[in-house]
């Protein structure tokens, strides 16, 4: 089992780095909690590589998707 | 003729367009309410009762001298604070935005106009769209329409109060993780999520453009339909508006429901709903049988991680959208929306372009695997009655967000994958304030949830009337 948990001091080095403000360790947890949480649901649902799709295919694949698959036997 | 704030907006539309109501009396009852729900909701942040007089003579004017009516002629509604309306303050439920007046009017404010509607005013939000409870520590909190001690749920918190209270025949809201549903849950309205791409949204406040969608609310479903209507379609200044045809809504809406299958879902969403909530989506499903419905058992695939899924998406283009006014006018946030707005900080670019990607296949086997078996999924909206205000305050411990995680658990997972969903009042709960039920379909059916979305309301209406 992974370790899903963020440092906040990690949290504290990136607003260093990119200039974004966190005031101090209570709000750094608070990031790293809700930020941890959304990483590890990522990581938990990959099962294989994602080269056959792009952000750009979504609109058309909601299309797509709009109309009932047609089964084998003609009916919708 | 009684109270015009009494009468839903197709029959006030209506009724303007036969002439037996003018706009300026639909007008003045709706300020007259306005003012009554802002002492008890806080649910506007402006009220434009000068602009809404003048806008209401022009359209009666017109009216007078036979120019063509559109589907919402002189009909006055209200819109969340986030959408341009050229000419008027739009704060983004922000104090940072409080001198911002845009010169142009969002698209879907423009689409309305051309209908022949206008807005009263600006209604309370959550700063940024940034929570769920109807909180403002900026602008003050919206209470909820029905008991002010309650929640009015949120982000689009004014909208759902301010239809409750009549004070506008309906209005425009956003959804993200469960801003237009909600709201209108937790207020006894009706509210639509629809599809990612069914209304353009040129001109609106973004916070998550991968999942960002504009949705009406009304105190019908009809009312709800006949907005759609008008708002969906594409726009050739957003690519990201679909090009799919827009059926007549409210057409469909009237269309009854034999035969068609309504899925009760096995896992997920029912999970951390209570008995009470069970029970009223109990009866809301023994309605739709008896109105021809057949209902079917469901798995739902993969949608327990769905919430977090998206809130990696969230949060990241939160950040990237914030980013600048973060590092300049940081103390122009309330604590917790910078929280919010700053949780992307630490979402590593891979994970959330993993998680953009991810929804690709997961859409399609949800789709597959849910549509094959029902043409429309049944859930609650909120899985909980709806919670005191106290009960969600920031200050609250640690059950806070036990509680905040149940609010949007039927909802965030629609939202990741951008199916339509409507939410529309069911039988009340232990604290005497309605449920909700969440119908969602498969993309671009927004038609086939007002059709069984009325007959819910009809079985509900008969139900309440001994009928």
């Amino acid at each position: 089992m992974s370790d899903d948990t963020l440092d906040p001091q990690l949290v504290l080095a990136l607003s260093r780095i990119t200039g974004i403000p966190v005031d101090d360790t209570a709000m750094a947890e608070r990031i790293a909690g809700g930020a941890g949480s959304a990483i590890a649901a990522v990581r938990a649902c990959l099962h294989g590589s994602l080269f056959e799709h792009e952000p750009a295919d979504y609109l058309p694949l909601l299309e797509r998707l709009a109309t009932p698959r047609v089964a084998e036997g003609g009916e919708s | 003729m009684t109270d015009p704030s009494l009468l839903g907006l197709v029959e006030v539309a209506e009724h303007i367009r036969a002439g037996r109501l003018s706009s300026i009396e639909a007008t003045e009852a709706v300020l007259a309410r306005a003012l009554a729900a802002q002492e008890r909701s806080n649910c506007f942040l402006e009220i434009d009762a000068d602009g809404a007089r003048a806008a209401a003579a022009a359209a009666d004017l017109h009216r007078a001298r036979g120019g063509p009516l559109g589907a919402l002629h002189g009909v006055p509604l209200a819109h969340k604070d986030m959408f341009n309306v050229a000419g008027r303050v739009i704060r983004w439920g922000s104090k940072l935005r409080a001198g911002h007046v845009p010169a142009d009017s969002a698209a879907v404010v423009q689409r309305l106009a051309a209908a022949g509607a206008f807005s009263i005013g600006s209604l309370n939000m959550a700063e940024f769209a940034l929570g769920a409870t109807g909180h403002n520590a900026a602008w003050g909190d919206c209470r909820n329409a029905i008991d002010p001690s309650c929640m009015a749920g949120g982000s689009s918190s004014g909208s759902g109060a301010a239809v409750a209270l009549r004070a506008a025949f309906g209005s425009l809201g956003s959804d993200t993780g469960g801003s237009v549903r909600i709201p209108a849950a937790a207020n006894g309205v009706v509210g639509l999520k629809p599809t990612y791409g069914r209304i353009p949204r040129g001109g609106s406040m973004k916070l998550s453009p991968s999942i960002d969608v504009i949705g009406p609310l009304a105190r019908s479903v009809r009312d709800c339909a006949r907005l759609l209507t008008v708002l969906a379609g594409h726009d050739a200044l957003d690519p990201q508006s679909s090009k799919l045809p827009v059926p007549d809504y409210e057409v469909e809406a009237a269309r009854g429901i034999e035969g068609l299958r309504i899925g009760i879902p096995r896992n997920y969403f029912n999970d951390v709903a209570t008995d009470d909530v069970r029970a009223a989506m109990e009866a809301s499903l023994e309605g739709l049988e008896r109105e021809g419905a057949r209902l079917v058992e469901v798995a739902v695939p993969a949608v327990e991680s769905m919430s977090e899924l998206s809130r990696a998406v969230v949060y990241s283009e939160a950040t990237a959208l914030h980013g600048a006014w973060l590092r300049s006018h940081g103390e122009g946030y309330t604590p917790q929306v910078r929280v919010r707005a700053s949780t992307g900080l630490a979402i590593p670019a891979p994970i959330y372009l993993e998680a953009l990607l991810l929804r690709m296949p997961l859409l399609e086997s949800f789709v597959t695997e849910v549509f094959d078996v029902c043409d429309v999924l049944h859930t609650p909206t909120l899985p909980i009655p709806v919670p005191l205000r106290s009960e969600v305050d920031a200050g609250s411990g640690a059950a806070l967000w036990s509680i905040l995680g149940r609010l949007v658990h039927c909802t965030a997972p629609i939202n990741y994958l951008g199916l339509p969903a409507l939410a529309v009042p069911a039988l009340p709960t232990r604290n005497g304030l309605p449920s909700s039920v969440q119908l969602v379909g498969r993309p671009f059916a927004e038609a086939l949830l007002f059709r069984v979305g009325a007959a819910h309301e009809r079985r509900r209406l008969q139900a309440a009337g001994g009928g």
